[in-house]
């Protein structure tokens, strides 16, 4: 059979400013669209942060549940869904026990004992984001210094035994070197979040969640889905896709996302872009204007041609060095008599400095002699 | 500054002592402070800044604020922090305690600071300033940079550059800047002020001048001083040469003026001498009469020497009267004193009879002593002879009693001995029966037991050769049997055929049987002969080996019979019934027991022995004692005899001596009466010689009395009557001198009254003789000297033209003196205006100098920028830089701090902030952003400085921030950015705290305090 696994929808997330819901109801139809064309789909796994935080908008939770009554009572296929570090796991647990029955299933909490579903031949363990602490309590004798240890002793605890085939959906950081973007948010320092992939190693597929960007971590079906749009500007050369896996041996297929408006970053001066034709003008842009100076009001203007401009920045005006005041190493290096001319110059705006005026500020300095 | 623990006690909501440690929090690097409104979050923040400084966070809290509504009056507030400073720990504590009305207690404030090396500080106000130093900020400094109050984040963002200024002096050390200005300002001040003074000084030398038309100093003035002194000069000069011709002129008239004047005075001389003259003679009458007087006085004296010796006389007469009177009263006393000796004298005789009957008292007395002492004597010695006896006696009877138990105890281990062989025999009995009964009865049961156990074995051999045999017998039986059959068989085939025919009931033709178990089969299978043969030896062999095991069944059966007989007769022996000896069970039982008691019964004797041989062992001893101890006994004996003999002895002298002590007193009972009467007698006798002694002693005395005074009444009689001679004749004498000089009494008595004037007239007799002649002499000079002119020369006019002239010399001699002085006046003047002008001159360029200094340094030019402020806008843009690292993330790149450059108003700039909006690409002022825009700055800011303060060394150790909400004010997204900011800041030495009721934060933080409001007080719980 086959399942479609996506994660960090983030529903509700705005992009300076900017709600970005309608833009995710587009990709989610998208979504239920190929499911309606592809029978062979049994299941969507998403694997967390479906909100962006852990008390959504109203709207967020409007565009879940549409989404959701779609896939399970008009499609009738199965939903399995664990929670992420954005969502607030009780709150995305509530009713679950319930919903059981119809085929969704939510995973908000952490069990000694994993919870599982079995569709067909493939048993899915879901596997709930969780700090440390949380396994901590369940298990307060086994080593939780850092995820890492936490999450092994927590899947060292569990029994993986079966005849099925395995497929792991969980939400923790797991990787050494990944892509990681502006949008995804730090759980700790000093890389005391990463989990090793290795602990992974017997499950036929592992469905991740986390990182935005569509990637792989040591073996192809050790997977990030990425998100279904683009979050922040960085993103913006990423190519979103959600992957379709086949259990019977596990290959899949990145089916690209369409969303009608994209993310994207502009270069160049005002007048450039000003004059520029563009063919999708209503994109979300971010405009990195190579002008050597400040233009006020640029954005107002570039908001003509394209609404949707969010950000401005200047990259040539980086290291705008103050011209009239020297750096604080040099101050700090500086004599007090080169210090003082430095200074007469700058406040009286002429070149040159009387000898003596330097002469008596040096000797005050040094001893404050009486003359 | 690192906060490691905090202790509250009845502190705003803490009512019970509340505990915080921060080290584990502080480990993390980032901790949140949550719970409901009002629940005490803020309190902790309160807490630290009350400990560190005594007062409140936020700055609309007073300090009173702080107690605890629900502590009783009896709880002190107290707050406790133990924070780190520059690696090392140091606590400070504070205490308020309250009256019964819920008034502080003005005396009992407590605070102290002890810090890692001991040093402690007390007292509010000194922890306070400590703590300052320590931590080189002040309180309002603290709050700007380090905690982040409520609602006042954006005072550092919106403060003005001056406020600024003192915070970043502080931090970055620029004192010496701000020093220099300061020392610029006063030089210019001092220069100022000195120029001012000699300008001053100038211009009041000018006008001390009083010269015409020069009010003040220029530079004019000193060339118009110099003209007008040369005019004066010239001046000067020609008065002077008039002023010499004016002097002579004088001078000649008052020569002729004065010559005149001379010989008027002459005259008058004259006149007055005249007159002189005349009145001396006038008197001459009167000195006449003196010279009379003086006569009579110097003859009076003379004769005064007469009168002087008859008073001599009359003196030395009365003095003789007076000292004849004195020996008359002395007699009349020493005849009253003899009246009165006479009588006591009278007893005289009597007493000296008493003083002989006492004496013969006395010696009869010597008698009566000797006796007591005697007695005394006796007595002692009976006192000390009885003692010793009774205790003699007491000895004795102690060793009689003692000698009697002895000899008691000696008696009695006499019987002991006797029984001496009577024990011995018993020794001997219990030994044998030892030896006779017990042991061999012992070793019959050991053989029984043997005996059992061999039985046993027997037995069982018996057994088994019996089955042995059975099984033999039973082989054989078999075997041959089986002989039988086969060959019954090879012979039965014969008797097959007759078997065929056989029925059940038929007889058989062999055996004639009825019954036929066994009928002949016809079996193929036939033994040969020679098997047949083999199966009899079989079967022989089987019967020989039964009858050797039957053979030895029997022997061995033989040994269980001797056995079984042995054991009999042993059990015979020990007197035991026959037991059944298969049960061997009971068998051991049996012997078990028995042997039990025939040991228990060993032990027994052996015990017995053991004693008995022990009582003979100490009688042996005792016997051997025993004869010891007669002789002692013995002697014992012989020395109490004695001791009897001699306290008898003893009995003895001492009725002696009682009976000489009885006779004694029979012959004086009344000793001590007499004896005590004795010695009353002896200090009688003594008084009453003494008395006679003094009585003789005094006769003595009056009599040579008497003798002396009569003497000296005769003595005296004669002198004065010598005396009265003498003064007769010096009476004579006198008298006779004044008739000699015909004299009277009464005017010789008048001129001796004047006798001390005598040389005082004389001298001014002779005296007025002089003047008389003195001033005829005065007379004739004056007159020869005038010759003929006795008249006086008229003077007037020339007088008046001298005067005249003198009054135009004095005029014009003033005005001369008056210009002179002028011209010193001026000339000095111009010196020390010359001098003064020439240090004008250079302070004057110096003040210039300075006041540009000044200028420039303190921030007066139009960029209003001070030097100070020049170098801190330096570190400010610094500042600058790393929070606009953090406000680029926090506001996505949308905002930037930039330095304001141009000055607003008067207030000196340099270190006002604006914000550069991207977006709209203008400046923007601070105070234009939105709540959470500010908060997001203010936070930058902090962030900013507190990295950079980090990466300075050397300086304020600042490395913890607290901010107190302001969260509230972003919305999802900047509380997501701000996260990411916070949490990247994480580093080793740097720990931020941050108070916040928003639930995002909650998900994001894991280092927690989480405050409740329970029903008495909050109650915190710390979760990392």
């Amino acid at each position: 059979m086959k399942f479609i696994h996506i994660a960090d929808l983030h529903l509700g997330k705005m992009l300076h400013g900017y709600s970005l819901i309608d833009i995710e109801r587009e990709l989610l139809k998208q979504i239920t669209d190929y499911l309606r064309e592809h029978e062979d789909i049994k299941a969507v796994v998403i694997a967390g942060d479906v909100y962006d935080r852990s008390i959504p908008s109203q709207e967020a939770v409007n565009l879940l549940n549409d989404f959701l009554v779609t896939l399970i009572m008009k499609l009738h296929r199965k939903v399995l869904i664990i929670s992420g570090n954005h969502d607030g796991a009780d709150r995305l647990n509530f009713g679950s026990e319930i919903l059981k029955m119809e085929g969704l299933y939510i995973e908000g909490t952490l069990k000694e004992k994993i919870n599982y579903v079995d569709i067909d031949d493939v048993r899915f363990y879901l596997f709930p984001f969780v700090k440390p602490s949380g396994v901590a309590a369940l298990f307060p004798d086994l080593p939780h210094g850092n995820y890492n240890e936490a999450v092994a002793s927590y899947l060292s605890m569990q029994d993986f035994h079966t005849s099925l085939k395995k497929v792991m959906v969980t939400h923790q950081y797991v990787g050494h070197s990944a892509q990681v973007s502006d949008s995804e948010c730090l759980l700790a320092v000093g890389g005391g979040e990463i989990v090793d992939p290795d602990l992974f190693d017997e499950f036929d597929y592992v469905a991740l969640g986390h990182l935005h960007a569509p990637q792989y971590i040591k073996r192809q079906t050790l997977r990030y889905s990425g998100s279904l749009t683009k979050f922040s500007f960085d993103e913006a050369h990423q190519k979103k896709s959600f992957v379709v896996v086949d259990t019977n041996d596990f290959s899949f297929e990145l089916v690209p996302l369409t969303p009608s408006l994209d993310v994207r970053v502009l270069k160049g001066t005002l007048e450039e872009l000003m004059n520029r034709k563009d063919e999708h003008p209503d994109d979300l842009i971010a405009a990195e204007l190579s002008d050597e100076k400040i233009i006020p009001h640029a954005i107002d203007q570039l908001r003509t041609h394209y609404p949707h401009v969010l950000k401005i920045t200047y990259p040539k005006l980086l290291g705008n060095e103050a011209v009239e005041t020297k750096t604080l190493n040099e101050i700090s290096q500086m004599e007090p008599g080169a210090l003082f001319e430095a200074f007469y110059k700058d406040v009286m705006g002429t070149d040159h400095v009387d000898e003596e005026y330097v002469n008596i500020i040096r000797r005050m300095f040094e001893g404050g002699e009486e003359q | 500054m690192k906060p490691l623990m905090l202790t509250m006690q009845a502190f705003s909501t803490y009512l019970d002592k509340t505990v915080i440690d921060f080290r584990p929090l502080n480990e993390k690097g980032l901790y949140l402070i949550t719970g409901d409104t009002g629940a005490g979050k803020t309190t902790i923040f309160d807490a630290i800044c009350f400990a560190l400084y005594g007062e409140a966070s936020g700055s609309d809290r007073g300090k009173d604020v702080f107690r605890s509504q629900y502590a009783p009056y009896s709880t002190p507030t107290i707050v406790e922090l133990t924070f780190q400073l520059d690696g090392k720990d140091y606590q400070v504590s504070r205490r308020m305690s309250y009256t019964k009305t819920g008034k502080k207690r003005n005396n009992n404030d407590d605070a102290v600071l002890i810090e890692p090396d001991g040093r402690q500080t007390s007292k509010q106000k000194d922890v306070t300033n400590r703590i300052t130093e320590l931590l080189k900020v002040d309180y309002n400094q603290f709050k700007q940079i380090v905690m982040i109050a409520q609602g006042e984040f954006a005072r550092l963002l919106t403060s003005p550059s001056k406020e600024k200024e003192t915070i970043f002096r502080q931090i970055f050390h620029t004192e010496s800047f701000k020093l220099l200005e300061m020392n610029l300002h006063e030089r210019a001040a001092h220069f100022k002020t000195l120029v001012d003074n000699e300008k001053t000084q100038l211009d009041t030398s000018v006008r001390d001048l009083h010269i015409e038309g020069l009010k003040n100093y220029d530079d004019q003035v000193t060339e118009q001083i110099e003209n007008l002194i040369k005019e004066k000069e010239a001046l000067y000069k020609e008065e002077t040469k008039a002023k010499k011709e004016r002097d002579e002129k004088i001078d000649t008239l008052t020569n002729e003026y004065n010559q005149k004047q001379a010989i008027n005075e002459t005259v008058q001389r004259f006149h007055h001498a005249q007159k002189n003259k005349e009145d001396l003679l006038a008197q001459a009458d009167h000195y006449q009469e003196l010279e009379q007087t003086i006569d009579q006085i110097s003859l009076a004296k003379d004769i005064s020497t007469y009168e002087k010796d008859v008073l001599k006389a009359k003196k030395s007469y009365k003095q003789k009267q007076t000292e004849r009177t004195l020996v008359d009263e002395d007699q009349k006393r020493l005849d009253q004193k003899k009246q009165d000796f006479e009588q006591d004298y009278a007893h005289h005789d009597t007493l000296k009879e008493e003083i002989s009957a006492l004496q013969i008292k006395l010696s009869n007395g010597d008698r009566l002593k000797k006796v007591k002492a005697d007695y005394d004597q006796t007595v002692k010695d009976v006192h000390e002879k009885q003692t010793q006896f009774d205790r003699l006696s007491k000895s004795l009877s102690k060793d009689n009693t003692r000698h009697e138990e002895a000899l008691a105890l000696y008696a009695h281990h006499e019987e002991e001995l006797e029984t001496y062989s009577q024990k011995e025999f018993a020794l001997r009995q219990i030994e044998s029966e030892l030896k006779d009964t017990i042991l061999p009865r012992m070793e019959s049961i050991n053989e029984l037991s043997v005996g059992a156990g061999k039985y046993r074995d027997a037995q069982e051999d018996y057994y088994h050769v019996h089955d042995q045999e059975v099984k033999a017998t039973k082989a054989f039986t078999e075997i041959s049997e089986r002989a039988d059959n086969e060959r019954k068989r090879t012979h039965g085939e014969m008797a097959g055929i007759l078997a065929k025919d056989l029925k059940e009931g038929t007889p058989c033709p062999v055996c004639g049987s009825i019954h036929h178990p066994k009928l002949a089969v016809m079996s193929g299978h036939v033994l040969s002969f020679k098997e047949l043969e083999k199966l009899e030896k079989q079967v022989e062999a089987a019967r020989q080996t039964m009858m050797e095991v039957s053979r030895e069944a029997t022997q061995k059966q033989n040994v269980l019979y001797d056995a079984k007989s042995s054991l009999s007769s042993l059990c015979k022996t020990l007197q035991i019934k026959e037991a059944d000896f298969n049960d061997m069970d009971a068998m051991k039982t049996l012997i078990a027991s028995m042997m039990f008691e025939e040991e228990s019964k060993k032990k027994e004797i052996i015990k017995k022995k053991e004693d008995l041989q022990a009582e003979l062992a100490h009688l042996e001893d005792l016997s051997a004692h025993q004869k010891e101890e007669k002789e002692r006994l013995d002697k014992q004996e012989e020395k109490l005899k004695e001791l009897d003999h001699t306290l008898n002895e003893l009995h003895v002298s001492i009725s002696t001596i009682q009976y000489q002590v009885d006779k004694i007193v029979k012959e004086h009972p009344y000793l001590d009466r007499e004896i005590k009467q004795l010695e009353e007698d002896a200090i009688t006798l003594n008084k009453k010689e003494q008395k006679l002694a003094r009585l003789e002693q005094e006769k003595e005395t009056v009599t040579k009395k008497q003798e002396s005074l009569t003497t000296l009444k005769n003595e005296k009689d004669s002198q004065l009557q010598e005396a009265k001679v003498s003064l007769e004749k010096a009476e004579d004498a006198f008298s006779k001198a004044l008739q000699d000089h015909n004299l009277s009494l009464t005017a010789y008595q008048e001129a001796i009254h004047q006798v001390n004037a005598l040389s005082q007239y004389r001298k001014n007799v002779e005296h007025y003789h002089q003047e008389v002649a003195g001033a005829s002499r005065v007379v004739e000079n004056l007159a020869e000297q005038l010759g003929d002119q006795h008249e006086l020369i008229d003077l007037s006019a020339l007088k008046e033209t001298l005067g005249e002239l003198k009054v135009e010399k004095n005029q014009r001699d003033d005005a001369l003196s008056h210009l002179h002085y002028r011209l010193k006046e001026v000339r000095k003047g111009l010196k020390e205006i010359q001098t003064i002008a020439v240090a004008y001159k250079k302070d004057m360029k110096e003040q210039v100098t300075y006041h540009n200094l000044d200028f420039v340094i303190s921030g007066k030019t139009t960029s209003k920028m001070s030097f100070e402020r020049y170098v801190l806008a330096a570190y400010f843009e610094m500042i600058l830089r790393y929070a606009n690292e953090e406000l680029k993330q926090l506001s996505e790149g949308r905002y930037e701090f930039v330095r304001r450059r141009e000055a607003k108003g008067n207030a000196g700039a340099g270190l006002d902030l604006d914000i550069l909006d991207y977006e709209t690409g203008a400046m923007r002022d601070v105070k234009s952003l939105s709540g959470g825009e500010k908060f997001k700055a203010s936070l930058s800011l902090a962030l900013g400085l507190s990295n950079m303060i980090q990466s300075m060394a050397g300086g304020i150790e600042l490395n913890a921030l607290f901010i107190d909400e302001g969260f509230g004010t972003l919305d999802h997204e900047s509380i997501e950015t701000a996260m990411d900011v916070l949490i990247s800041m994480k580093s080793e030495n740097k720990v931020i705290g941050i108070i916040s009721h928003v639930d995002t934060l909650k998900d994001r933080i894991d280092a927690m305090i989480t405050v409740t409001r329970g029903r008495n007080g909050s109650h915190l719980k710390v979760t990392y």
